[in-house]
């Protein structure tokens, strides 16, 4: 799994840990569990920064699972690294492509464990990435009837419901996550962040787009600013709809915490945007002058942004059109 | 300082020991910044040690000394003096003199806790649980492992039985409480209870002794974490104006851009004293050092201060950038 197959994927997917989990019946050494819990959290975390404890986990997970091979916390955490932060070489000794190895590693996490609720989670989350969403239920059945307590389990049973394009489902299990609210630890902010994401990206699917606003206004309220993915989503889904001031804000905030492409892009195409609103209705013409002049340091392509917008619902009337495709390149 | 407090020279009697370990262990609890107090301690503790080396405090109080000792002289634990005088090995010394006393093993889990070795440390602490044992810096330690681990709820329940005191009680039952609430204020920062927060930060203001100038800068930091900067800037004054110390003056620079930026996003701005106001701040610390600060202020979840944070963040760089621009054309 490469890296910039996760990137594609992180927003929608999130990271979790393994503090909800419970234990084999023979508990591993508290060291061990520590460990694995330190690297969790990193992975919960995860944003696309390669920090030294994102890079080095693979090392220390191998170690891990070399002197605690009855154990399940650090195969579901090596699971978990291959799902949320990607290794196209697969995992050695379980596999040479991510899904062999994380099915590997999910196969060992339940030997040592039946009852592991991470790996539940992990395992279903797979099935979503395998296109084989009918069976992503069954681990989320176990896990429910053993009432783990872990958030992701909503998340992802909420990604089976949309996935199965069930939104009447997918609204309530996302909506159960987001109501809770972030919460303190790394994994239910993960949760919550993951269930952001996809709620956002649900609600313009069905072209909701007063309750898209709503949801994103009250993401904003949450705080939650290090979580840059579920940002750069929200500025996109803004972008689209027409709230390019918005967007740009967004992605922004994103720019702050971490200096990620598709948030520039993204700044730069509200910008554009912003820009080309002010033509179409004119306002302040020096103020378009410096809003183009800011968005080419973001995005120098005109074209690009032209081009994201002629498909979008905000841009859609004639003078949009007309516009937009001014700035086309043929 | 035994001698002159009237007990004899020759040999202490067990009571008199116990109460010469007590009046170190206050006076090691009294020290807040300045060194007269550990001073004093360490000639009671090198005179237990001296006239009674077959009972194991004198090790524990040299350890607690030497922790404070690194903390003046090198940072807190970022370096360990000489393996003979490490805290670790002074209480271990102490165990192997009497391997049931609760307040060496207690200590040893912080030790190891401030060195990052968290099962240890959480395993020392585990042992201190089965111990006899009065001295509830264990729970307050219990509660920092519990933490770092973000076993948030379990944190809360060693607090909870950490004694509540008022004014009345000793320097050291204050102290120990102060730090509890501390800890408390963290869990609160996490969960973005802002106001759980502002009652733990008000009771620990009602209990620090006049003159406690760690106190009140312990203080303002939390108030920047609140977003309450003017608060924040009135403590960290005072704490300047008992003692100038590095802490004190990082926490004034942080609480004066948060006041500058929190005026401003909220139409309070006037050019006179806001000009003042960033010219003070950045004598203190630089506007780029006290970022993180600003940005993880419960503060930043009110959007007008945080667009106003962004839009500085981004004038600084731009800053920075023909700073830089201009030094290669040179």
């Amino acid at each position: 799994m490469s890296l910039s197959w996760k990137t594609a994927f992180l927003s929608a997917w999130l990271v979790m840990g393994f503090w909800h989990a419970q234990m084999a019946s023979a508990s591993p050494p508290l060291a061990y569990l520590i460990e694995v819990e330190q690297i969790e959290q990193s992975l919960d975390s995860f944003e696309g920064a390669l920090t030294p404890q994102v890079t080095e986990a693979p090392k220390r997970l191998q170690k891990l699972i070399e002197r605690e091979p009855h154990s399940a916390p650090a195969y579901a955490a090596a699971a978990h690294y291959l799902l949320f932060v990607g290794y196209k070489d697969g995992w050695p000794g379980f596999g040479t492509n991510g899904a062999d190895a994380t099915t590997a590693l999910l196969d060992a996490a339940q030997k040592a464990d039946p009852d592991y609720c991470e790996s539940f989670w992990l395992r279903a989350q797979l099935f979503i990435a395998l296109k084989k969403v009918e069976s992503a239920w069954q681990p989320i059945r176990r896990a429910r009837s053993l009432a783990c307590a872990d958030p992701q389990i909503d998340v992802v049973a909420a990604r089976i419901s949309n996935a199965q394009d069930d939104a009447v489902a997918a609204e309530r299990d996302f909506l159960k996550v987001l109501d809770r609210g972030p919460g303190p630890d790394s994994r239910s902010r993960s949760a919550f962040s993951t269930a952001a994401t996809d709620y956002g990206s649900l609600l313009y699917a069905l072209h909701r787009f007063d309750d898209l606003r709503r949801h994103i206004e009250r993401w904003e309220k949450s705080g939650q600013v290090f979580a840059a993915w579920t940002n750069v989503n929200a500025a996109r889904q803004l972008l689209l709809i027409g709230d390019f001031e918005h967007s740009q804000r967004l992605s922004q905030t994103t720019l702050t915490v971490l200096d990620l492409p598709a948030a520039r892009m993204q700044r730069g195409i509200a910008l554009y945007g912003l820009a080309w609103a002010a033509e179409i209705s004119p306002r302040n013409p020096a103020s378009v002058a410096s809003t183009l002049s800011l968005a080419r340091q973001y995005l120098p392509d005109e074209s690009v942004a032209a081009k994201t917008l002629a498909d979008a619902p905000c841009c859609q009337a004639p003078a949009w059109k007309t516009l937009l495709s001014r700035h086309m390149k043929t | 300082v035994l001698c002159s407090a009237g007990i004899s020279c020759s040999r202490l009697s067990d009571s008199d020991y116990l109460q010469g370990y007590v009046d170190a262990n206050n006076l090691i609890d009294s020290y807040k910044g300045r060194g007269e107090a550990l001073e004093q301690a360490a000639q009671i503790v090198t005179e237990l040690g001296d006239k009674r080396p077959d009972l194991p405090h004198s090790y524990v109080a040299r350890a607690r000394l030497g922790m404070y000792g690194i903390h003046v002289d090198r940072g807190w634990f970022a370096e360990f003096f000489g393996a003979d005088d490490s805290p670790e090995y002074l209480l271990k010394e102490a165990l192997s003199a009497d391997p049931k006393f609760c307040d060496a093993q207690a200590y040893l889990g912080h030790v190891y806790y401030k060195q990052e070795r968290y099962a240890e440390s959480l395993q020392a602490l585990d042992e201190a649980e089965q111990l006899s044992c009065s001295n509830e810096w264990r729970s307050v330690y219990r509660a920092d492992a519990e933490l770092i681990r973000q076993h948030f709820d379990q944190a809360d329940t060693y607090l909870a039985r950490v004694p509540a005191v008022d004014r009345s009680a000793s320097e050291s039952e204050r102290n120990r409480y102060v730090r509890a609430l501390g800890i408390s204020i963290n869990i609160a920062f996490w969960r973005g209870d802002r106001e759980r927060m502002r009652q733990g930060i008000a009771q620990q203001l009602a209990l620090i002794s006049e003159g406690d100038a760690w106190g009140l800068a312990n203080a303002a930091s939390s108030q920047v974490q609140t977003g309450d900067f003017d608060d924040a800037i009135a403590n960290a004054r005072k704490a300047l104006d008992l003692m100038e110390f590095g802490a004190a003056k990082e926490s004034l620079g942080t609480a004066l851009f948060g006041s500058w930026l929190w005026r401003n996003s909220h139409g309070q701005g006037n050019l006179e004293e806001d000009a003042r106001i960033w010219s003070e701040a950045e004598s203190f610390i630089t506007f780029k050092d006290a970022l993180q600060k600003l940005w993880i202020s419960l503060a930043n979840r009110d959007l007008a201060y945080r667009y106003l944070l962004q839009q500085r963040v981004e004038d600084d760089r731009a800053q920075q950038h023909s700073a830089g621009t201009g030094k290669s054309a040179k």
